[in-house]
């Protein structure tokens, strides 16, 4: 095997099924009355409201919050809604952050990203609680593996329908699903800046990216062995060394422990426990 | 012999919702003058019980589950649960319920411990395979991992097993362009051990999810030719019927007499005491 024929493609009518039941059975297990998606109008939230709201027959809110003039976002998140036909909740960020920005001197881009990850998952869990419905998160599998995320923030979430599956799978889906193509074919942004694009600042492609990721978790393949197929090795040494670092970002604080039965060490239970 | 698989999605940690839907499927079962109906590993109370375990594990004394036992005076069942010993042992366990009564326990021999799986850390091992009778025909048990070691298989089969029935909660990992790739590794085992051992093999998985696993279903039986007799759906729960047929089996042992060259002889000593 080299580096081009590393082939991460699925079967996507069985994909689609497996996700579409574990949305539905995850808000009924719960008892919550229907789910909220984050829609950003790019390629994750958008494939995520179109399962969502198949998987709970209609029982859907999106929610819109950009900051200022969000240029295509708004052209492309109306067009998720209008496929849906159902409104698009929106609350524009400008005034509170700028504010925030302000009075704390927030001035770089690394804080005010977060800052607005953070406001968007506090009016998101806000409609949680408003409408009793469950926030499906649109993280994907390469940007958790390598903690491109705001803790907190946009990786704040009840459940990850697409959390196992790498960026480029995310787009295959897309397409299966019937994403428009103005939202497959952008390039992927984390609108944390003006200009912004997660390739440009990761400093790799995703397919590229998703290969490595997928030799070395999926495949188990050591750092040697994924270079010898053909990648940079400064590219493959950087990918691993993100996801050594993201590992945090995945993991219930640490607890440091006293007692006999401790959260998150030997306090074993499931999740569905109690539903 | 007309055998039902019941692919259900089991109530997680609910002992008495989980008895409830069993009677119903069991007499579904019954309606469709079935002799045997199959239930998925830990059909009882779900799968992953972790620290749940000492309070939903079911025995020495079977009495938190009289009324599917009783439902066993007319109809074979087999049902999976957390089995407790008299020495505070647990075990994952299969029970063969016939006549009113447990005629026949396995305790799963090989629980897995990797990766998503955790069953060493909360269960002891099994230590015997047994062939008991059920109806007419030799029959075993094996849960789910147990058959991915042939020679589990190899040991209910050389001892005269013709039924294989294996309860199971299989979940779904790598899905390729074809599929779920779980499902074509777990036929190939199936028809190929129905095949070589001239006997019915059948596989019972369950369906739903549970903190985010997915078990796919997919349940498949196959006959002493390696031919499937029944395949299930993927993700649904579901009953579905097949026929048994005895004379299929006789067919097949006179036109390849494989058991009758068996040198169990051979392996004394090398790989068994």
């Amino acid at each position: 095997m080299n580096k081009d024929n590393v082939n991460l493609k699925q079967e996507p009518s069985f994909t689609l099924k497996v996700i579409t039941k574990f949305i539905k059975e995850e808000v009924s297990k719960y008892k919550f009355s229907g789910g909220v998606v984050a829609l950003s109008g790019g390629l994750d939230s958008s494939l995520v409201s179109l399962i969502s709201y198949e998987a709970l027959e209609g029982k859907l809110k999106i929610l819109f919050m950009p900051y200022g003039d969000s240029g295509t976002s708004l052209r492309d998140a109306s067009k998720i809604a209008s496929i849906l036909n159902i409104p698009l909740e929106t609350y524009n960020l400008k005034e509170i952050a700028d504010k925030i920005f302000l009075e704390r001197k927030i001035d770089t881009n690394i804080r005010r990203g977060n800052i607005l990850a953070r406001l968007r998952m506090n009016i998101l869990f806000d409609v949680s609680a408003r409408e009793k419905a469950l926030v499906i998160g649109t993280s994907n599998k390469s940007e958790l593996l390598i903690g491109y995320s705001t803790w907190y923030g946009d990786s704040a979430a009840g459940i990850l329908p697409i959390g196992d599956l790498y960026k480029t799978q995310v787009r295959d889906l897309a397409k299966f699903v019937g994403v428009p193509s103005e939202i497959i074919e952008k390039a992927p942004s984390a609108e944390l800046w003006e200009g912004q694009t997660d390739e440009g600042e990761i400093g790799i492609t995703y397919e590229e990216l998703d290969k490595i990721l997928y030799l070395y978790v999926d495949m188990r393949l050591a750092y040697e062995e994924i270079v010898k197929m053909g990648f940079e090795s400064e590219k493959v040494k950087k990918v691993i060394d993100k996801t050594r670092k993201a590992l945090f970002k995945l993991k219930t604080p640490i607890i440091c422990k006293l007692s006999s039965r401790t959260i998150g060490i030997d306090y074993r239970y499931i999740k569905d426990v109690g539903y | 012999m007309i055998i039902s698989i019941a692919q259900i999605k089991p109530f997680f940690g609910n002992l008495e919702k989980n008895i409830e839907k069993h009677l119903s499927y069991i007499s579904l079962a019954k309606k469709n003058e079935a002799d045997l109906i199959i239930f998925p590993e830990m059909s009882l109370t779900g799968y992953y019980l972790k620290d749940l375990v000492p309070s939903l594990a079911i025995g020495p004394d079977f009495s938190k589950i009289n009324s599917i036992i009783e439902a066993s005076l007319d109809i074979d069942i087999v049902v999976s649960f957390p089995e407790r010993d008299n020495s505070f042992n647990f075990y994952i366990s299969a029970a063969y319920l016939k006549g009113g009564r447990i005629a026949h326990i396995h305790r799963k021999v090989y629980p897995p411990i990797n990766g998503m799986f955790d069953d060493l850390k909360d269960f002891r091992r099994g230590e015997e395979i047994n062939v008991f009778s059920s109806k007419s025909i030799g029959c075993g048990m094996l849960i789910c991992r147990d058959m991915w070691h042939p020679e589990a298989v190899t040991s209910l089969a050389l001892s005269g097993a013709k039924l294989i029935i294996v309860p199971s909660a299989v979940p779904l990992r790598s899905i390729s362009q074809t599929g779920p790739e779980i499902k074509d590794f777990i036929e190939r085992s199936v028809r190929f051990y129905a095949e070589h051992f001239a006997l019915y093999f059948v596989f019972v998985n369950r369906v739903g999810f549970e903190e985010g696993i997915c078990f796919y279903g997919g349940s498949v039986a196959a006959g002493p030719s390696g031919e499937i007799v029944l395949s299930m759906s993927l993700l649904e729960e579901e009953i579905k019927f097949f026929e048994l047929k005895e004379r299929e089996i006789e067919r097949r042992v006179s036109i390849l007499p494989l058991q009758f060259e068996e040198r169990k002889d051979l392996l004394k000593g090398r790989f068994y005491e």
